[in-house]
Formats: structure tokens, C-alpha cells, sequence
């Protein structure tokens, strides 16, 4: 009884393959050399967000996965705490407003339509944000917000329902190949599982999985804190971003100055969510840095000043899959006989996971592509093989 | 090691009397019952009840609960509860204040 198919990763990439390959009777088998979502998936603030999305790829893949979650049943959209929610976006200074405006017309471009609004019109809506903010947007229909590590879990224990494989605490040590390179087997701390297919979903690790096959996967750890708040009331009524955000998320970071950028998150529980911030400095050290967690306190405060003497509970960060060009890879690799990569998702591994386990479900069971060719080359490794 | 696991082969957990009425996390309601049911379904670590049924999660971060959720796993698994895998601490201890937090950059904290 070997498994058709052996992914590598339990975050909510990995879940997502085996979710949409289990529905398709492939059998599955998932290990995960600690628990499920204990990476990025379980650090970040499972948010769609339409308006935060690069314009293009991005923003495409957002597109297509944001219907995916609103196809699953009301039963596991109540279970990972899904609901569609408007947002906001707003600027801290006038200076900013073109850029609000601009990103505006970009996203309408794409078939994105927020809304510009008023001080006055943003105040009726978020009554308690600071009064000297100039502007924002609204977008309404779009957005949805869930909570990320049970989505995580909840998509892992339906693929196992459908009965795939969920092996945690299971470390892959090396990869079984044949002479002309193709995959016979994957060896793990639990023992050989021999299977023709791979699938490497291990997030900002995916670089040294690939290693074991002489595979270069062009993946950095991009660390990105969070804040929990105690939970509170009427304080905050909408996800709302800062506009700045795209630009921070494009910023490369060769400086040693993180990005931070406010946002600041209503959650199911109460709790509020702050985030964020994206830096390249700690390698794959996970610990979190004083001086973001402050500079995130000192965003979130200076938009809703009545947050003040709200307490922070627990400050955590977590290290994202993060490709040169903040793409994702999603693609068969070449020349290495059976072997798929579903990586380099960053900030966005919750909101495209659906759709790029789909994509991967597709490919391995021959399926007609969600997105045509053309798109998916922007998804393909060898977009950063020279030559 | 004993927490590898096949998620779902499943510990069986039986009943146990006033599970539901018993508090294990105060902070976010979480009782015994909600634990014995995230071990059923395959949680084998503190870190993984935390993240299905949120004890652990509230005000106070777990002091007292997730000793008593690692009693519980080291009870259902019939494991020594020094093999019970600790959940992760996290900055701050205590909880602080956003204000406090925000003033940190001023007084050059590195």
C-alpha cells in the first residue's frame, strides 16, 4: 500500500495539496518533522486581503483562491472561523494619498473596485481611528478572514477523512532516486515511504529539501512579527491595512532597516492581531526583535490611539518561504522524474494556498490547469534558471 | 520517540466524569472535554491543543493551564509527564501595555 503521492510540509500549503489531491482519490501521504502549521502557517493573521496584492500574479492567484474559500461548506467555514469582511486601507499622511489613489486604479484595473472616502466618511466606519488621518478606501465583497492554523488543520483533517496520511513529528532525511534521477522513495525519521511523487511544500525550508536531490529552489526565510492583543471590544471593526503596505511587501531588504507596516486585525476571539513587519536580517532564526515589535506598537497606536493602554499578550514571528521575485513556485521540476514544488508563497500562503493545491492536484492527475499556460510559467522554477 | 504520529490511528480517550463542566483554561473557557477531544484527534503536544481548542491562549498565557493540559496528555497517552513535549513561551511574560510597548524605539532599547 504505498502512497501515490508523499508531501513534504504540514502548513497550510502542504494541507491544501492534500486536501485537493485526496478529493481527487489520489492517495496521499503528508509528514511534517514538527505539528501541523507550526511555521508560517501558525504565525501569521489569515486574512485575505485583496487591496494588499501586487497587482498581476499575485493579485491573480488571490483572485482565483479567494472563490476556492468560499467554496468549502459553511460547517468548515465556522470551524476555521471564516467570514467575508469589508476593509479598510488607509494613509498616515497626505503624502501617501496618491499612492492610495494609484493603487486604487490599479487594483480597479484587475476588477478590484474600492472605494476612495472621506475623513469623515472613514471615521463613520472605524470611529476610534486617529483624527488626523487624511484618507483611506474601502472595499466591500472582496476580503474574508479566517483563522489561519485551524484552516491549517481543518484542511489537513479532511484530507485525512478522505483517507490521506497525516504523519507529524516525521523529519525527511533524504530522497531515494532512481539512476536517471527520478523519485522511487522518501526517507524519514519514521522510516523509508516509497512513493513516485513528491511534493516539496516546506515552506522557507524548501531550499535545503531541495539540496537533498540537487535541486536548487531559490527560497529565503522573510521573517514577519505579530502582535496579539488581550481581547477587546468595540475598539476596532475592520481589518484595516496601511496603504504603504505593497510597496513594503516589494521592498527588497538588502538594507538592515526592517519594513514595517501597520495593520491591524479584529479576530473571532476578541483578540486583536498587529502586525506586520518583513526582513531578511535573522536568517532562520525565528526569535522575535524588540524594535519591530516596537515599531508595530507605535503603528498600531498612532492609527488607533485608543489602543494605548490595550495589552499585548504574546508577540511571536515566523519565517516565510520568500523567492527572488515574491512569487510563488508552483511547477513539476525538470528533470527530477516526479518531483513538485509548491513554495515561496511569503505573506500569502493562507490566501493562495487553494488555489496552488489545485494547480498541483491538476498537474499530478493530468487535469486541464485552473490558469492558463501563460500565467503559469510566472509560476515555474525555471523563470530563475539562467540560460 | 512517542509523539510521532499518525493523526486520526487516534487515542481513544475515554469519558471522564464532569469533563464537560471542568475548566482547564480559565482564560478562554476551555474545558476538559475540548482537550479530550483534540487528543482524539491526534493532538499529541500541548502546542497542538493550544492550537485546536485555544487554551493557552488567553490573558495569562497558559501559567496555570498548560501545566494541567500536560498532565491530561501525559494521563491519555500513558506517558511519564516529563516526556510530554512543553509549549513554546512567548515575549512578553507579562502582558504589557501598547503604549509601553511603542515607547520602546525612544529610549534606544536595541
Amino acid at each position: 500500500m504505498y502512497p501515490d503521492v508523499v508531501i513534504i510540509g504540514g502548513g497550510i500549503i502542504g494541507a491544501c495539496c492534500a486536501y485537493y489531491l485526496s478529493l481527487e482519490g489520489v492517495k496521499v501521504y503528508l509528514v511534517e518533522r514538527d505539528h501541523i502549521a507550526s511555521g508560517a502557517s501558525g504565525a501569521g493573521e489569515g486574512n485575505i486581503c485583496h487591496e494588499a496584492m501586487m497587482p498581476g500574479m499575485e493579485l491573480t492567484l488571490t483572485m482565483a483562491s479567494a472563490a476556492l474559500w468560499d467554496q468549502f461548506s459553511p460547517d468548515m467555514h465556522r470551524r476555521i472561523e471564516y467570514h467575508k469582511a469589508d476593509t479598510l486601507q488607509v494613509v498616515g499622511c497626505t503624502e501617501h494619498l496618491e499612492g492610495l489613489e494609484q493603487n486604487l486604479e490599479d487594483h480597479a484595473r484587475e476588477g478590484v473596485h474600492g472605494t476612495l472616502l472621506s475623513p469623515k466618511e472613514l471615521f463613520e466606519l472605524e470611529p476610534n481611528l486617529a483624527r488626523d488621518v487624511p484618507g483611506g478606501a474601502v472595499f466591500s465583497g472582496y476580503n474574508a478572514h479566517m483563522q489561519p492554523m485551524l484552516a491549517t488543520i481543518a484542511l489537513t483533517d479532511a484530507a485525512r477523512d478522505m483517507g490521506a496520511v497525516v504523519r507529524t513529528f516525521t523529519e525527511v532525511t533524504g530522497l531515494q532516486l532512481s539512476r536517471d534521477g527520478a523519485v522511487e522513495g522518501v526517507n524519514t525519521t519514521s522510516g523509508p515511504i516509497p512513493t513516485r511523487i513528491v511534493v516539496i511544500a516546506a515552506g522557507a525550508w524548501s531550499h535545503r529539501v531541495g539540496e537533498m536531490l540537487g535541486l536548487d529552489i531559490p527560497i529565503v526565510p522573510r521573517r514577519g512579527h505579530m502582535l496579539v492583543t488581550e481581547a477587546v471590544e468595540d475598539l476596532v471593526f475592520h481589518l484595516v491595512t496601511e496603504a504603504s503596505y505593497i510597496a513594503t511587501v516589494e521592498e527588497t531588504d538588502d538594507s538592515t532597516k526592517p519594513n514595517v507596516c501597520t495593520i491591524v486585525e479584529l479576530t473571532d476571539s476578541g483578540n486583536l492581531l498587529l502586525g506586520s513587519s518583513r526582513d531578511t536580517l535573522a536568517g532562520f532564526d525565528p526569535r522575535v526583535n524588540a524594535e519591530i515589535i516596537s515599531a508595530i506598537a507605535a503603528g498600531a497606536v498612532r492609527f488607533f490611539p485608543c489602543l494605548r493602554e490595550v495589552q499585548v499578550i504574546r508577540s511571536y514571528a515566523g519565517l516565510r518561504p520568500c523567492s527572488p521575485d515574491l512569487t510563488p513556485i508552483i511547477d513539476r521540476a525538470e528533470g527530477h522524474g516526479g518531483v513538485y514544488i509548491a513554495t515561496g508563497h511569503e505573506g500569502n500562503g493562507i490566501t493562495t494556498g487553494p488555489i496552488t493545491g489545485k494547480l498541483i492536484s491538476e498537474m499530478i492527475t493530468g487535469k486541464e490547469l485552473s490558469l492558463p499556460d501563460e500565467q503559469m510559467s510566472k509560476l515555474s522554477l525555471s523563470r530563475f534558471q539562467a540560460g | 520517540m512517542s509523539r510521532e504520529s499518525e493523526e486520526g490511528a487516534g487515542c481513544a480517550c475515554e469519558r471522564h466524569e464532569g469533563e464537560d463542566e471542568l475548566l482547564i483554561c480559565r482564560c478562554e473557557e476551555v474545558s476538559e472535554a475540548e482537550i479530550l477531544q483534540a487528543i482524539r484527534e491526534g493532538a499529541r503536544t500541548v502546542n497542538e491543543v493550544k492550537r485546536r481548542t485555544r487554551a493557552g491562549m488567553g490573558l495569562c498565557q497558559g501559567k496555570t493551564c498548560r501545566r494541567l493540559v500536560s498532565q491530561i496528555l501525559a494521563r491519555e497517552l500513558g506517558q511519564p509527564i516529563g516526556e510530554v513535549e512543553p509549549s513554546t513561551y512567548r515575549p512578553p511574560v507579562r502582558p504589557v501595555e501598547l503604549r509601553v510597548l511603542a515607547s520602546l524605539e525612544d529610549d534606544d532599547v536595541p
